[in-house]
């Protein structure tokens, strides 16, 4: 358990990803087997049963430290965090010697586990026991465990990866066999990390292609003819393998996303044994905004997406076919693969199809069409030589032509410091658009580069807060900056109702006064730019009966 | 009690605040004060508690070439013994042992039978570098609070000088140097005793934090050997070595030289995941010079005073906290109004 902790307490620290991922390895590599399969299905955001609620443990918290409420809430303010609050009140320095400490899965299988039907007295005399002989990192997770709020920012893939670099077995086969049920035993990691079969191999997919992102002018690519012109949706690139009687997905990083999108895996069923498709999982839902957030959210939470139910949304947008009738057809032209393509498509399969080609005579007319394109909700302009082969790893044959980012002016309500360092080190800005007389909290931007030519924003700053709460301190709402963002998507988590991609500070607005700043309706029309197939001739048209089915 | 309370409140208190300080008006001297003055008590040789510019100083004696390290030769410094008597205008004035680093003291007050004492900053644990606090029976008792709150609870240093050990072990095992902030005048030398009572290696030390070793040498304080950081790419390796540094030292240049390295910091902040996160550090020892939460609570009873001056920190709980509990407790004004940040620790 303490050594759990000690790897939560490492990974919440922002770091790079080859860190964590040697962190994890570490950690992966000098651990039980019993112990490493249940720090992985915490790591992976699943979690044991809840035990109390986190009022009921704050309860417990006040009667252990026998201190009045109020210090508790002062406390709390200056932690942010319930379950750390009640962690550092509850700690009793007194004792030094070192306690020996039991390992995870003892701690979930014998004490938590068990837990779970006892009576709510007799489980608060043990919780008590526990916080007595636990040190901080443990009190910590303890409390979270016991309230079911244990959250990681870590992504899913760097678990996979890490397990995979520590005991060599292919990402590919690590994320294919987390895909499936399992629960947490030493057998079960073993299984994990064992040499995958040829049955596994055979349905791992082909290295991806990786498209360069095109900031020359299109003049540099030759002649507008040699190449294919597709607007493409937000989405997640993702390889479909159709082999050994059944149907894998996987994303580029080789994550396994079969379960998350079984529809999509149902009608590839229909393609001929031995297919292999490269695409692009996107999100049609009404039809008009495509919040590809939501498809991550997907993978993220391990939801099973029911999408014959709600057939629209998630689609796989067929871009390359690489196996055709268990043959490598990856060195064939892009223009005898995408026939082929059509030919398969053929097969009435509504949740895989291709995206929409535009076919300009020149570059100037392309232009034209790609002003328009974004109203169409593409984010991108993908650009592929008809003559070019398919081989994996950085390419020069495939151009993603994006977009210029949006921009709001927003006022700054929110500075997270360390509050040791003091405020002129902020560490995080958030900013608000009015909606009626209130700022709503629209984008959390990680330190800004911009802002530090601004030392006279930074003091003001300081001179201006009126609150604090953990490191977050309110900062009286009056500085206006320019937020850049890539594209934006409606989300039910934020408040403001949308999550910003890419959000970043490009410009102090220093002479705008705070009531002339950006609204949410501002945000709303950007978001709300009427998109997807209404106006395009050339869009593939959702195909009839596509709501029939289910 | 009441009795005893109210004829003590009627009383013109022995310490004011003033823009320039606490001010001793009987006395007609000042506690640290924040400008020049003519005469300046000094609880310690901390820079929010020591500035230059006044024309006469009075400290601890194991404090003067601490204090004079800081204020420089030509600030004018006398010392004096723990627990000696001394007039001062119409009062009577003594420093007693704070335990907070080298030379620290409170300060006690005496006029007319009525006794006040300023904490000053101060701990109950043990350091190696200093002696303990001493308790003062006083009327008014005047607190710092920096960590007043019941979430601030402190291990031994011993304990944490075991982690650190460790922690400076696996770096040697990984390959890495072991960098470890500290602030230079007390944590750095406090570190350096505690590590000689359970390891004799070297340690690679800033030069700031070296010419405050070197006061503390002069003091007969045993410490690990401290090896300056070399300037230039260094022709011995780093790697396996703790290196110490104050947190504010621009370390870009040599650190580029040293190769692999983790980073930790060592002060009472890390207690809260959020100080921990915020940072670029790898990890946190909770190591503070300050009182913890109980050991504020005990001094406090101890000091058995009618009424108790909260200053400097969580002011606000601490007040609140000791008048439910039945002491006659207020907040000491800390700071001027308009002071930059008004959420700064201080050290």
């Amino acid at each position: 358990m303490k050594r759990f902790a000690n790897l939560i307490e490492l990974l919440t620290r922002t770091e790079p990803t080859r860190d964590r991922i040697r962190i994890l390895v570490d950690y992966f590599s000098s651990i039980p087997p019993e112990d490493a399969s249940w720090a992985i299905y915490l790591l992976l955001g699943r979690r044991p049963k809840r035990l109390v609620t986190s009022p009921t443990l704050r309860e417990w918290a006040l009667q252990h430290a026998a201190i009045p409420r109020w210090l508790f809430e002062e406390s709390y303010k200056a932690v942010g965090d319930l379950g750390e609050t009640v962690a550092l009140i509850v700690y009793s320095s007194a004792r030094d010697s070192v306690q020996k400490s039991f390992p995870l899965s003892q701690w979930v299988e014998d004490r938590l586990l068990p837990s779970q039907r006892i009576h709510a007295d007799a489980l608060r005399r043990k919780v008590c026991q526990w916080w007595s002989e636990s040190d901080r990192g443990e009190l910590y997770l303890l409390n979270k465990l016991l309230t079911g709020t244990l959250r990681f920012p870590i992504p899913r893939l760097d678990v996979v990866r890490s397990i995979s670099q520590a005991f060599g077995v292919p990402i590919t086969t690590i994320s294919l066999r987390l895909g499936e049920d399992w629960q947490p035993s030493a057998d079960y990691f073993r299984h994990l990390i064992s040499p995958g079969g040829a049955e596994e191999i055979r349905t791992h997919p082909f290295p991806f292609l990786e498209p360069s992102t095109l900031e020359q002018p299109l003049e540099g690519l030759g002649s507008c003819e040699d190449w294919l012109a597709e607007g493409m949706l937000p989405g997640i690139r993702a390889q479909l393998v159709r082999r050994a009687n059944s149907v894998s997905v996987w994303s580029k990083e080789g994550e396994c996303l079969t379960k998350s999108f079984p529809g999509i895996c149902r009608a590839a069923l229909m393609l001929p044994e031995g297919t292999v498709l490269d695409g692009k999982i996107v999100s049609l839902q009404h039809l008009r905004l495509p919040p590809v957030s939501s498809l991550h959210r997907i993978i993220g939470e391990r939801r099973i997406l029911n999408d014959f139910v709600d057939p629209s949304s998630a689609v796989f947008m067929t871009l390359d076919l690489l196996e055709e009738n268990g043959k490598d057809v990856r060195n064939l032209p892009l223009v005898d693969r995408r026939r082929e393509i059509e030919g398969l498509l053929r097969l009435p399969l509504p949740l895989l199809r291709t995206p929409p080609v535009f076919e300009p005579r020149n570059w100037s007319k392309l232009r034209e069409v790609f002003k328009n394109s974004r109203q169409e909700g593409h984010d991108l302009i993908l650009l592929r030589r008809l003559a070019s082969k398919y081989v994996g790893g950085p390419s020069k044959d495939w151009w993603e032509w994006h977009f210029d980012p949006m921009t709001i002016s927003a006022v700054l309500v929110n500075v997270k410091a360390d509050p040791r360092e003091g405020l002129s080190h902020p560490s995080e800005y958030t900013l608000a658009v009015w909606k009626q007389n209130a700022l709503i909290p629209l984008a959390r931007i990680p330190k800004a580069p911009a802002l530090e030519n601004f030392p006279e924003l930074i003091r003001w700053i300081v001179r201006h807060t009126t609150q604090r709460f953990g490191s977050t301190y309110t900062v009286e709402p009056h500085q206006v900056l320019e937020v850049t963002f890539d594209d934006l998507s409606p989300s039910s988590r934020h408040k403001s109702g949308f999550v910003l991609r890419a959000p970043r500070i490009t410009r102090w607005l220093r002479e705008k006064p705070a009531v002339e700043a950006g609204t949410l309706e501002q945000v709303a029309r950007l978001a709300n730019v009427p998109r997807y197939g209404t106006s395009s001739k050339t869009f593939f048209p959702p195909p009839k009966g596509l709501f029939d089915q289910g | 009690m009441a009795q005893r309370l109210q004829s003590s409140s009627q009383r013109k208190p022995l310490l004011i605040p003033t823009p320039s300080g606490l001010y001793c008006e009987p006395g007609d001297f000042y506690i640290d004060p924040r400008r020049s003055v003519a005469k300046a008590l000094i609880t310690h040789a901390h820079s929010d508690h020591a500035r230059p510019g006044s024309q006469a100083y009075l400290c601890a004696l194991p404090g003067v070439s601490i204090l004079r390290h800081r204020l420089g030769a030509r600030a004018r410094i006398s010392g004096i013994q723990y627990g000696e008597e001394r007039s001062i205008g119409d009062v009577r004035v003594s420093f007693h042992l704070a335990g907070h680093i080298l030379g620290s003291a409170q300060i006690r007050i005496e006029t007319s039978g009525e006794v006040w004492v300023f904490s000053g900053d101060y701990k109950r644990a043990d350091d190696p570098t200093c002696d303990p606090f001493e308790t003062v029976r006083c009327n008014t008792f005047i607190t710092e609070s920096t960590f007043g709150l019941p979430i601030y609870r402190w291990d031994s240093g011993a304990r944490i000088a075991q982690e650190i050990l460790d922690w400076w072990n696996s770096c040697r095992e990984a390959g890495r140097a072991a960098i470890l902030y500290s602030y230079s005048l007390g944590k750095a030398e406090r570190i350096l005793a505690e590590l000689a009572q359970i390891t004799a290696q070297s340690v690679f030390v800033h030069e700031t934090i070296h010419s405050v070793v070197d006061c503390y040498r002069e003091e007969r304080i045993r410490m690990l050997p401290t090896l300056p950081i070399p300037k230039e790419p260094p022709n011995i390796t780093l790697s396996g070595q703790l290196i110490l540094v104050p947190p504010n030292a621009d370390s870009s240049s040599w650190m580029k030289h040293i190769g692999p390295y983790e980073t930790a910091f060592a002060s009472g902040w890390m207690v809260t995941r959020s100080s921990r996160r915020l940072n670029r550090f790898d990890r946190g020892f909770v190591l503070s010079d300050h009182a913890d939460w109980p050991a504020l609570i005990q001094t406090v009873k101890e000091s058995e005073a009618d009424r108790v001056l909260v200053t400097h920190g969580h002011t606000e709980s601490v007040v609140r906290y000791l008048r439910e509990s039945g002491f006659d407790a207020a907040r000491l004004d800390p700071e001027p109004p308009g002071r930059s940040d008004p959420w700064r620790h201080t050290r």
